[in-house]
């Protein structure tokens, strides 16, 4: 997947076809595996241009659903854009879609909730911190 | 179908899905449950400084395990295709081997749902919980895939 631009709120990452993200060598249309991981991807940058959003700011999926509209030949690139409806600091839910970026035809939509300021170091790592403060 | 044939034919479908092998995941068959095995990578990664797995990733093994666990449990001329799938992350993935085990909800003639976990080194403690919804058709000659 590739990045294409950021337009105020909104992410757009690209997805084009190739034999990795093909549903199988007989069935020529985007592995649904490869449009959920590019959603994913999308709804996490997006967040990073919310206005509230600080730089460094930690976060993880807390949950993710994506609805299939149809199946999606590979017969150009999908655009997949995500905008962040809401940032209070601790949690941002974001929603997205996924289109042909010719026709704009629409194959799938996602909708997102994230943790904000999750540990982001190895776990060891915290476990030692935790050890050091409570001496 | 006996157990061997069942698990000949998910491992067919594992082979033929490019995406599901660039995951590294595995099958095997016990009884009529799938245990799907993944070997996990580097490139795998989402967060580099945890590390943990990328979100698209566990969604994507729930989905590919849900799917395969539905295969066993299917006719030899239905067909699935994935409608929708509910993620919700427990915790984060650590590279390291991951397992994954799915229940049918329920099958109709029509549609079936499924639930799908993932979990690492202790299968009380899942990384990943799924719920994913299949449209089934009846045509035996379409080419069989995963989701």
């Amino acid at each position: 997947m590739d990045w294409v631009e950021s337009v105020e709120d909104q992410v757009r990452v690209r997805l084009c076809p190739s034999e990795r993200v093909r549903l199988s060598k007989l069935v020529d249309v985007y592995h649904p595996g490869a449009i959920l991981a590019t959603l994913d991807n999308a709804c996490g940058w997006c967040i990073r241009q919310h206005p509230r959003y600080t730089d460094g700011t930690s976060m993880a999926t807390l949950n993710l659903r994506v609805d299939l509209l149809e199946r999606a030949p590979m017969t150009g690139p999908l655009l997949v854009t995500a905008r962040c409806d809401s940032y209070d600091g601790e949690v941002a839910h974001v929603r997205g879609e996924a289109r042909y970026e010719d026709s704009q035809h629409m194959v799938a939509t996602v909708q997102a909730t994230f943790m904000l300021g999750t540990p982001n170091l190895p776990r060891e790592a915290v476990e030692a911190m935790s050890q050091e403060t409570s001496r | 179908m006996n157990e061997g044939a069942r698990l000949d034919r998910l491992k067919a479908m594992v082979d033929s899905d490019a995406y599901a092998r660039t995951l590294g995941l595995n099958v095997e068959i016990r009884g009529d449950s799938v245990l799907t095995i993944t070997n996990t990578n580097e490139d795998l990664v989402g967060n580099v400084n945890l590390p943990a797995l990328h979100g698209g990733v566990v969604g994507s093994l729930l989905m590919l395990t849900a799917a395969l666990q539905l295969n066993v449990q299917m006719a030899e001329d239905e067909r699935a295709t994935l409608l929708d799938i509910d993620v919700d992350y427990l915790r984060s993935g650590r590279v390291i081997q991951t397992f994954g085990a799915a229940t049918l909800i329920r099958k109709g003639r029509r549609a079936a749902t499924l639930a799908a976990r993932l979990w690492q080194e202790d299968e009380q403690r899942p990384i990943a919980s799924g719920r994913m919804s299949f449209l089934l058709q009846r045509n035996e000659g379409a080419p069989l895939t995963l989701v």
